[in-house]
């Protein structure tokens, strides 16, 4: 972990980098794309927005491309990405494994058979969830993803006690079934369905549009902002679940609290986003190689990391095939993917933890 | 005398098998009470039972009168502190870990304070040296001793040790000769202070040397508490361990040591 042994001194000079690095890169995910906008215009339509510049006439093209499309897909990139960063650092925390990640133990499977019911079975969905169209998703994906996730825990559960191995082996049943129910529903699907699912379950932001992306949002926000609260907790079940209890830690209470947070988010964000692999488990995982395993910095610097990769992600994705777009999960998987192979086996060859 | 930890007819069994039965003990405020038994004889379900990490089957275990399992464990961490036999390999600074042990107290205590607790568990632990390495880079001996530092930064302030607990989970088992009397004098210190100080042990020589009191434990009952004087003898300690066990006088300490025979020699 001497990677970041400069930086590892200094926790309080990486957060400011981050949070730097965020906004570079939701400002150039706003700039550039189909059409590429000045940084003059973007600074008028949104001093027309805040009302504070009274300037000259906006363009109205710019101001259609930045209200409909580009902000509210870079707003949703951003959340999707903290989100991600953050529920990854926290199943890391809880397992003790930084191999652990949501998709892990069920949560992202859950929510896409959830979803991908929701999308084939129109009639079921707005029957069982009598909710708006655009709550019903991320709803039942958090329901999904909570469901998957009670399961995992009342199979691992034994003497009172979690196993972690368990744990991680019934995630793998579990998830099993899941892509079951996703598959059961592509072959039920009729063709513009199958088009939306296909679509959907390579991971797109293209789904953002300004209204319907409230409900996402806002789940997003409460479990990246709770699961940041966690960090002292956190920290403590480092030394192991019994080591946390004798320093006061509630352990049982902490993982269902952290379970149903993280159910949350990754449930928004897979009904919004599809399932977008590897933010969960680069972004945490970078953050300490810079900085250490302290979660005070670990949690809001993969929030943050997480948000710049998903924002530069989908900013390749949708300028490299011009005038189509690639889903957004490709390119992480496909630039994640070999990356994180090249973090393991340099982690290897140092003897660190990894 | 101020009850601390009592265990009154604690069983615990798991799927049909006792792992502790019937045990009765108080482990005394100022003294070190050190609990000796063979493999498997359920010395270290009888600590978890102390901790609270297990609740007992049957029988009942309470500290300073309520139940263990009642206590709520932010108010039981800043009165009874646990060293586990190991530290794991983490990512973080020594001192990062032992300043861990602070936890609990956050409410109660400052950052100044905080800071000059965890420089005197260092100091105590004999590893204030190795404050600034990666605990994953420790030998097995050198986290065994961040283990303790981080229970000692756990423990009370001295006004109110004589209502503290601190449990040592085999604390010798990775050290060499001097850090294993360095880690027993510092539990004799702690003891003073007033706290009831309870520890595992394997080393019959140590158990001779440091305890005042002492838990024989066999195939999960108690074949023997009391004063350490009065347990400690060949009899009981060869029933312990099935297998003959001599006391020899030490002219030096004035005490004894341990010497165990094969168990066809007998």
């Amino acid at each position: 972990m001497i990677l970041g042994d400069t930086l590892l001194r200094q926790p309080t000079r990486l957060l400011p980098l981050l949070a730097g690095v965020a906004a570079v890169s939701a400002v150039a995910a706003v700039l550039f794309g189909g059409v590429t906008l000045g940084l003059a215009d973007v600074a008028a339509v949104f001093g027309d927005w805040v009302g504070l510049v009274e300037s000259d006439p906006v363009d109205p093209a710019a101001q259609a491309v930045l209200e409909v499309i580009r902000v509210p897909r870079v707003l949703l990139a951003c959340c999707v990405g903290a989100t991600l960063g953050v529920g990854g650092a926290v199943m890391q925390a809880l397992f003790r494994n930084p191999l652990a990640d949501p998709s892990l133990i069920g949560v992202s499977a859950g929510a896409a058979a959830a979803v991908a019911v929701t999308i084939v079975l129109t009639e079921v969905a707005g029957t069982l969830l009598p909710l708006p169209r655009a709550w019903q998703m991320p709803v039942a994906a958090f329901l999904g993803g909570l469901v998957t996730t009670a399961a995992v825990y009342a199979l691992a559960q034994g003497n009172g006690r979690t196993s972690v191995a368990g744990m991680l082996l019934a995630g793998i049943a579990l998830n099993a079934v899941a892509s079951a129910v996703v598959g059961l529903m592509s072959y039920l699907s009729d063709d513009q369905q199958l088009r939306q699912l296909s679509m959907w379950s390579m991971g797109s932001l293209g789904s953002a549009a300004p209204g319907t992306l409230t409900p996402a949002l806002t789940l997003m926000l409460v479990s990246t902002l709770g699961g940041v609260l966690l960090w002292r907790p956190l920290n403590l079940m480092l030394l192991g679940e019994a080591e946390a209890f004798h320093l006061g830690v509630a352990v049982d209470r902490l993982k269902a609290v952290a379970v149903v947070l993280v159910a949350i988010g990754v449930g928004a964000s897979v009904a919004a986003a599809g399932p977008v692999a590897f933010v969960g488990l680069v972004a945490p995982h970078l953050v300490r190689l810079l900085g250490g395993s302290d979660h005070r910095l670990v949690l809001p610097g993969a929030a943050l990391l997480g948000s710049a990769m998903v924002c530069l992600a989908d900013l390749v994705a949708r300028t490299v095939v011009l005038p189509a777009e690639m889903p957004v999960g490709l390119v992480l998987a496909g630039v994640g993917g070999p990356f994180f192979v090249g973090l393991l086996i340099v982690a290897r060859r140092r003897g660190d933890w990894a | 005398m101020s009850m601390t930890l009592h265990l009154d007819r604690v069983s615990l069994r798991l799927r049909g098998k006792a792992l502790v039965e019937d045990v009765t003990c108080a482990p005394r405020p100022g003294r070190v009470t050190v609990i000796l038994g063979a493999n498997g004889a359920g010395k270290s379900t009888l600590l978890r039972l102390m901790a609270g990490d297990l609740a007992p089957t049957a029988g009942s275990a309470t500290f300073a009168g309520l139940p263990l399992t009642a206590w709520r464990p932010g108010d039981l961490a800043r009165r009874r502190a646990v060293m586990p036999q190991q530290t794991r390999p983490l990512p973080l600074r020594v001192a990062e870990v032992v300043a861990l042990g602070r936890a609990p107290h956050r409410r109660q205590s400052s950052a100044a304070q905080d800071a000059r607790v965890v420089a005197e568990a260092l100091e105590q632990a004999e590893i204030g040296h190795l404050a600034d390495r990666v605990v994953a880079s420790l030998s097995g001996g050198e986290r065994q001793r961040v283990s303790l530092a981080r229970a000692l930064a756990q423990l009370p302030p001295p006004a109110v040790r004589d209502e503290a607990v601190l449990l040592l989970d085999e604390p010798t088992a990775a050290l060499d000769p001097a850090h294993q009397h360095a880690v027993m004098a510092v539990a004799r210190r702690v003891a003073a202070d007033g706290v009831a100080v309870v520890a595992v042990l394997h080393a019959m020589t140590l158990a001779l040397r440091y305890g005042d009191d002492a838990l024989l434990l066999r195939d999960g009952r108690l074949l023997a508490g009391g004063s350490a004087a009065a347990v400690l003898t060949e009899a009981h300690l060869s029933a312990t361990y099935r297998c003959r066990v001599r006391l020899l006088a030490d002219p030096v300490t004035g005490g004894h040591v341990a010497v165990s025979e094969p168990a066809t020699a007998a």
